[in-house]
């Protein structure tokens, strides 16, 4: 292990809180790499040298000291990692430089033995976060070989059933209040994600919970054990009732959630991933101010999507087309339509989001019928008159600025 | 397996950027005590969202101990409050505008709540610490008292063996600085000294005794 300049720095201030002496960090050359005294830094350290040759502490008295310009009593000791000399540190502390310095020398070999351990959870961490990612954003049969591999090599069962969810997040940044001088910003980027992660994970308290982050969006993985008193649906309903708790807890700035169903394997949690990708993307394509949807509430929609865009205009437009026509640009017959399907078909309901009385509305409904030939309280015109409708919303959010992005739109089609 | 003690605080209300209840409920987040630890909820000042909020943060932490905490206007020591009534009368608008004017909190409630937390021996062990604390006998009637309700009613009315209870604390002195000079205050290392002493006295000595003076009967 190398000693970074990063890591000397920061030893020299921790123990500098403890006790009030000059001390100075070396690299293998005998260069002085950080200090308490930043106008040495770059300097070569004449204690530093001997011990690089000798591997033993090396202790300057009064007498010797006054031979040499720029020196003080004091003592250098190596600094040992598994058995090799990385560095060397250096006490200027008088008369008690022994005790002192072997007191300095353990903390510092302490300290670097801590800061190499947590680089090393830190990269096993970094190694399952990216399996998990590929796991989510990738077809299993791709990629089979390189997933057995990573199953095996992070323990986990390829049979094992997961409730895959993923929550978008609004305006979340990680780049702010970045001051610290010991790390990268990329390495403080990451610690505020894992830090994050683990918060959440911890208030969620599901036991061998996965949280993924992809920008702006976090996706739970939950595995998932059938139990005697309940079954998967009042499974899901607990976790997400739980993480949009969660959620509004740690969020200001807003979120949504996704839910993409059950993974019964492995293999399937991609196609998971696509749905709860789904059911975010397609109420926002719709216009539908909603801030928890699934799949199963979107399926019929999602399939819609899946025609081709020729087929999709030519329907709506025989469907529709001439009450576009008659509405001539303020869409009140669609909005009628569109609030009379989101209440179900109720009369009273319609009437009342509207603000109109109920006979102008079964007025405007059967207007609807006469313009289009389709009646919207017949159970198979509904059917065309809302799918109809649906194809319409989703080629109003392809035309839409909202839409200028168009990997956007093709991740709508799984 | 873990038991969750969980300490709710109010969001910043009414101007403030900070709102002590909330910082001393986060500060507490994580500590252990035993096999216990503290979680924390942040409860929105808002007869709409109070109760709901707490009523997610039960069912998600499924805690054995709730402490609800609040900021109490001029108060100068710890307030253990004995008592939350079915009333919501609020001396001001809460977060979202509303004004409760002699509202009942649950039609179906009961007219008043005690808190199940071991107050007096609370009172005790803050004494004991060096803390100013009194029983209070009215946790008012805006939304500290509202939450105090809400939380009794129900964890009543859903059978938990759940213990809970609710604790104010007066302004930090950075609060009132160079505003009033006659208003008290006190720190907020001694807030969550005292909230965490009342959750260990809870697991400690449930069964309230009954104190004279300071005396133990």
């Amino acid at each position: 292990m190398k000693l970074s300049q990063e890591l000397a720095q920061y030893i020299i201030d921790y123990t500098s809180k403890i006790i009030d002496y000059n001390i100075n960090i070396m690299d293998p050359n005998a260069v002085i790499i950080a200090s308490n005294d930043s106008t040495r830094i770059g300097e070569t350290h004449m204690g530093a040298r001997k011990v690089l040759v000798t591997g033993e502490p090396y202790t300057i008295d009064k007498e010797e000291a006054k031979k040499y310009p720029n020196v003080i009593p004091g003592i250098s000791l190596p600094i040992h990692f598994k058995d090799n000399i990385i560095g060397v540190i250096g006490v200027g502390a008088g008369e008690q430089a022994a005790t002192i310095g072997k007191m300095i020398q353990s903390t510092t070999e302490l300290l670097i033995e801590q800061f190499h351990l947590k680089e090393t959870l830190n990269a096993e961490t970094q190694v399952r976060n990216e399996f998990l990612t590929h796991l989510l954003t990738e077809s299993w049969f791709n990629n089979e070989s390189y997933f057995h591999h990573q199953l095996k090599l992070h323990h986990f069962n390829l049979n094992q059933s997961y409730l895959v969810i993923t929550a978008e997040l609004f305006n979340c940044t990680f780049e702010n209040n970045f001051s610290n001088n010991y790390e990268s910003e990329i390495v403080h980027y990451e610690k505020s994600i894992s830090t994050l992660l683990e918060n959440i994970a911890y208030k969620l308290n599901y036991l061998h919970i996965n949280l993924v982050y992809i920008p702006n969006a976090i996706t739970f993985l939950v595995p998932y054990t059938s139990t005697p008193e309940g079954d998967k649906n009042h499974f899901m309903d607990k976790f997400v009732t739980n993480l949009d708790f969660v959620l509004s807890q740690t969020f200001d700035f807003g979120y949504r959630i996704g839910i993409g169903g059950f993974a019964e394997n492995m293999t399937q949690i991609h196609y998971r991933y696509k749905c709860a990708n789904s059911a975010l993307k397609i109420p926002k394509a719709l216009q539908r101010d909603t801030k928890i949807s699934s799949f199963t509430d979107v399926y019929f929609e999602h399939l819609l999507f899946n025609l081709s865009q020729k087929q999709r205009s030519r329907y709506w437009e025989s469907i529709i087309g001439k009450l576009l026509k008659e509405d001539n640009g303020k869409s009140m017959y669609l909005e009628t339509l569109e609030t009379f399907f989101q209440n179900d078909q109720s009369i009273t309901k319609t009437s009342a989001a509207l603000f109109i009385h109920r006979n102008t509305l079964l007025f405007r409904l059967n207007r609807i019928g006469e313009i289009t030939g389709f009646y919207p309280q017949h159970l198979k015109d509904a059917i065309n008159l809302y799918t109809a409708l649906t194809l319409y919303k989703l080629y109003q959010f392809e035309t839409s600025s909202v839409s200028d992005d168009i990997e956007n739109q093709k991740e709508i089609l799984l | 397996m873990s038991k969750d003690i969980l300490i709710t605080g109010y969001e910043p209300f009414g101007g403030d950027t900070t709102n002590p209840s909330l910082e001393l409920a986060q500060a507490l987040n994580g500590c252990r005590y035993k096999d216990y630890t503290f979680q924390f909820a942040k409860i929105p000042v808002n007869l709409h969202e109070c109760i709901s909020t707490m009523e997610k943060a039960i069912n998600c932490f499924d805690p054995e101990i709730v402490i609800c905490t609040g900021l109490a206007y001029g108060r100068a020591s710890i307030s253990i409050e004995r008592v939350a009534i079915n009333v919501a009368d609020f001396p001001w608008p809460d977060s979202a505008g509303y004004l409760a004017l002699n509202e009942t909190i649950d039609a179906e409630g009961p007219a008043a709540y005690f808190s199940t937390l071991p107050i007096r021996n609370i009172m005790q062990s803050l004494h004991a610490e060096g803390v100013p604390a009194y029983i209070s006998n009215s946790a008012g009637t805006y939304c500290c008292n509202l939450l105090m309700y809400g939380t009794l009613n129900y964890i009543s009315k859903h059978h938990l063996n759940i213990k809970a209870g609710m604790m104010h604390v007066p302004y930090t002195p950075d609060m009132i600085a160079g505003k009033d000079p006659f208003m008290p205050s006190m720190s907020l290392d001694t807030m969550i000294k005292a909230v965490k002493t009342a959750a260990v006295t809870a697991i400690e000595n449930p069964e309230d005794r009954s104190i004279i003076c300071g005396f133990a009967q």
